[in-house]
């Protein structure tokens, strides 16, 4: 379980950092290429979204192992730890539903003819190379949801507040 | 609301009421948003309320980066695309972004009928029918000009401007035969994309450089006429065949009539929005002698036309090379 | 509005209380509603969220986010604090106002307020509370302070407002300094007017001119990059999203090169960090782009909009309309859904009635200054309640006599629309 977990935390982590700093050279490299060089690469610009696309649908995961995603927490204020243990059980159910629903659409959405048919502006890629994103992304959160579940169920809680990364100090 | 409306895909005979949902990117008053306006009218008129249409103007619902695909697999059931956005489905199409492939609006009508060699590879197209899209018509906006902010009087004043062109391989060629750096991009962004110089500049028609409010964000814009903007009105084909047979005749009447609408007004709506652009002022209009607007065309005719040959078919290329001398 | 409509929203309202994450509440809500009420194909869904964020103007917010991050640690930012306190340390309530200082220099590299209540409060908030101030002022202060981040720009807010409506983020941007300012002033009078009263931080400055002067140097690259950013934005040289590039590549020279406060390995992790962070932003834009999406296939925007134009409003009372409006929704929504969601529907409105869009767009992210800090849905709090281990709902108490400063700047802001456009000049 472990092992399998640090293996799902590297792939998470090494698709969304490579994407993100992918995105972020590929930005500059456009811009010293405009002012040094005087020309520009035309595809620079659809390269960086669905970099960043990328990055969003796996660093998701990521935010939601460090149980970062924002939520109203209206309704724990009036529970007990009972009460609570079931809401957070809920809410990873929850997750998990929208995930696997989702990440089930998105396969299917990228095997439509219309996928294979239709090419990106200026790359020319099939679509459903650069959708892959999202079927990828929401498939890791969706296990990722299991767990939270597991967790709740077994000890009580969801996802540590924050995390340790492998390198450095969290930032809170 | 759309419940309970026609079936999307396939199944067909879901009751007797059916919804056709138009989604296009263009404003209301463009001469396709009132060519639209003008299909609903007639065909909710003419099947008394079985078929209802609901217009989703200005990207609304699809933009151009997810129409085309939003068609297919029946998320919309219909959309008017430019038709350089289905040269990648069918290369054939790319006849119509040839550049100065009419020099005047009057020589469109015979250009892209029904029964014209151009029109019948269209209306006919294979590529398209295997891909789910049905073509009912072709709509016309007008003639393209050029938008900047460099003034652009001759070829090489394009020489290493950013330009954003609709996606297509025709299209590309002759800007950067001009000397332009092309940048794909959906026509949703254009603005921002002007606004924030991401682009130096575009090209369009004077209503959708009066209507998206380009102008403002442009200090010149060219009278090049260098292109033609053809609309077309495509349809989820299992929709289609979906509908019984007296609606899908109703369906193709009440294209016939908004298109013959739409070609009656394109040229007053064109001239309208000039005159609002020149009342605005906030871009200065450079009129092009005939020799300087000869420039631009003695630089991609007939080279780009050959190029595409092999794509648009070289029957075609021949006819139209003849038309032209 | 229909029974359907009315579906929505009761059903989006109740997820959002089951407190699962706001970006999956809106889309199941899109995707219950998509599958009850509609003859939408589904995958329909998956390929609107795809598209939601894709556009260029939005880059800018993951490249804002990994440049702040450099920043905080590349040691850019603990320079700023240091230079903040060169400055005004010697004020009575001398930590204080360095908060308050130190926050907007930050403000004006980050664009999001909760980065800013991290850069600032983990520096800040434990020496404040060793040099006397009690725990709740300082919390209290710097949670409120942090909400600078996004009126004084670059701001994540602005650039969705800019998107959406179509605004220029380079003007949004410029109209968000002053207020920014005032609103720091505002805020540094009553830090010094509370600390005279309570005799807080009798701490004196123990700094000779040239340790000041050290500290001003040290901070100089830090101090220059939002000149660097918004003077290039400004003059056309680059766009915000670029603008954001160079950030990246600036804090990441300065941090490798000059400062050597971070290796490479560091690098990585910042940079996966950074990933998580603006992937929740970024997520959120995605799927409340889905409910919009189900907003406009049944015209509700329209809907909403021609009510509110029918009832022939003036601009002021339609101001004040709108303040109350978002101070409510700020209370459980987060700024960038609300901005999503709400813009389109008001916008045409404000327009038809004379209302400046970019002086709309900055009383907006001022109303969501003021929701950032209130339960129990306010970002500050949480990230403030982490570093000084308060609850959030005591910190939002201690945040209470802040939060008048901002409602009074926003007052201000909202019926003098000089205060944002001056420096636009339009
Ligand atoms: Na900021
Ligand atoms: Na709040």
């Amino acid at each position: 379980m472990s092992r399998f977990d640090r293996a799902l935390t590297w792939i998470e982590n090494g698709i969304a950092g490579v994407a993100l700093g992918g995105a972020a050279i590929m930005a500059i490299v456009q811009v010293v290429l405009r002012y040094v060089f005087n020309t520009i690469i035309f595809w620079s610009e659809e390269a960086v979204i669905y970099l960043v696309i990328l990055s969003t649908f796996v660093g998701a995961v990521i935010a939601l192992r460090h149980n970062e995603h924002v939520g109203v927490n209206i309704l724990a204020v009036f529970l007990g730890e009972r009460g609570k243990r079931v809401l957070a059980a809920l809410s990873g159910l929850l997750v998990a539903l929208y995930c696997g629903v989702f990440g089930a659409l998105g396969w299917v959405m990228i095997t439509e003819p219309a996928a294979r048919t239709v090419v990106t502006p200026a790359m020319k890629m099939p679509l459903w190379v650069v959708q892959l994103a999202l079927p990828i992304g929401l498939t890791l959160m969706f296990l990722r949801a299991l767990e939270m579940v597991y967790r709740v169920v077994r000890y009580g809680r969801g996802f540590p507040e924050s995390e340790k990364e492998e390198h450095g100090e969290d930032a809170r | 609301g759309v419940r309970g409306a026609g079936q999307g895909g396939g199944g067909g005979g879901g009751g007797d009421e059916f919804t056709i949902r138009l989604s296009h990117v263009v404003t209301a008053d463009d001469p396709k948003g009132k060519a639209s306006q003008k299909f609903k009218e007639v065909l909710e008129k003419s099947t008394e309320g079985r078929i209802t249409v609901e217009i989703y103007p200005n990207s609304e619902l699809y933009g151009d980066e997810d129409e085309i695909q939003a068609v297919q697999s029946g998320g919309v059931e219909m959309i008017a695309p430019a038709s350089s956005k289905l040269t990648d489905i069918a290369r054939q199409l790319l006849v119509l972004d040839l550049p100065f492939i009419v020099d005047d609006t009057s020589e469109v009508p015979d250009l892209i009928s029904r029964d014209s060699t151009v029109g019948k590879g269209i209306y006919t197209n294979k590529d398209l029918a295997d891909n789910n899209i049905k073509v009912m018509g072709l709509w016309d906006n007008g003639l393209y000009q050029i938008t900047s902010n460099k003034a652009v009087r001759k070829p090489d004043d394009l020489r290493g401007q950013r330009i954003r062109i609709t996606p297509s391989d025709a299209i590309q060629a002759y800007w950067n035969k001009w000397g332009a750096k092309t940048t794909p991009m959906a026509f949703a962004e254009v603005f921002t994309a002007l606004q924030q110089g991401v682009v130096d500049g575009e090209f369009n028609t004077y209503s959708n450089i009066e209507s998206q409010r380009f102008y403002e964000v442009q200090k010149y814009i060219t009278i090049s006429d260098h292109g033609y903007l053809t609309y077309v009105l495509a349809m989820n084909n299992k929709f289609f065949n979906s509908l019984p047979d007296d609606l899908q005749q109703a369906v193709v009447e009440a294209v016939d009539e908004a298109s013959a609408y739409n070609r009656e007004i394109a040229d007053t709506v064109n001239q309208e929005a000039r005159k609002v652009i020149e009342e605005a002022g906030t871009s200065e209009i450079i009129e092009l002698s005939s020799e300087d607007r000869q420039a631009f065309k003695d630089a991609v005719v007939p080279s780009i036309w050959n190029q595409f040959a092999d794509d648009i078919g070289q029957d075609i290329i021949d006819e139209l090379l003849a038309r032209k001398s | 509005m229909d029974v359907s409509s009315i579906a929505l929203f009761v059903l989006l309202f109740l997820l959002l209380l089951s407190s699962v994450p706001i970006s999956i509440a809106l889309g199941l809500t899109t995707l219950l509603y998509i599958f009850y009420y509609t003859t939408l194909p589904m995958t329909q869904i998956s390929d609107t969220l795809f598209n939601g964020i894709n556009s260029f103007p939005l880059m800018a917010i993951p490249f804002f986010v990994l440049a702040a991050n450099l920043m905080v640690h590349g040691g850019i930012s603990r320079r700023l604090v240091a230079a903040a306190n060169a400055v005004v340390g010697s004020f009575p309530g001398g930590l204080g106002v360095t908060a308050v200082a130190s926050c907007v220099f930050f403000a004006a590299i980050s664009g999001s307020s909760a980065a800013t209540v991290v850069a600032v409060g983990t520096l800040l908030i434990p020496s404040m509370i060793r040099a006397g101030y009690p725990r709740e002022f300082s919390t209290g202060l710097i949670a409120t302070t942090g909400g600078l981040g996004i009126l004084i720009p670059p701001s994540v807010p602005l650039i969705v407002y800019g998107v959406v409506t179509e605004t220029s983020i380079g003007d949004l941007f410029l109209a968000g300094i002053v207020p920014g300012l005032l609103t720091g002033i505002l805020l540094i009078a009553l830090v010094v007017f509370l600390a005279m009263r309570r005799n807080l931080g009798a701490e004196t400055l123990q700094m000779s001119r040239s340790e000041r002067l050290r500290a001003l140097r040290d901070a100089f690259l830090g101090i220059l990059l939002p000149i660097f950013v918004l003077g290039g934005i400004y003059g056309g040289v680059f766009t915000p999203t670029e603008a954001a590039a160079m950030a990246v590549c600036y804090a990441f020279l300065v941090s490798m090169f000059v400062y050597r406060e971070i290796n490479f390995s560091d690098l990585t992790a910042i940079i996966v960090r950074s990933a998580r962070m603006s992937a929740m932003v970024m997520f959120i834009i995605a799927n409340a782009i889905l409910f919009t999406f189900v907003l406009s296939l049944e015209r509700i925007p329209g809907k909403i909009a021609q009510f509110l134009t029918d009832l022939d409003l003036s601009a002021w009372v339609f101001l004040l309309m709108v303040n109350v409006l978002f101070l409510i929704v700020g209370v459980f929504m987060d700024s960038i859904g609300a901005i999503l969601i709400l813009a389109p529907i008001l916008y045409p409105i404000a327009m038809k009635l004379g209302v400046n869009p970019v002086h709309f767009g900055i009383i907006i992210v001022m109303n969501f200054e003021i929701g950032a800090i209130t339960p129990p849905l306010g970002i500050n709090l949480f990230v403030a309640s982490g570093i000084s281990r308060m609850s959030a709902l005591r910190v939002a108490r201690a945040a209470i006599p802040w939060a008048c400063v901002l409602l009074i700047a926003l007052g201000l802001v909202t019926y003098f629309p000089d205060i944002a456009l001056t420096l636009v000049g339009k």
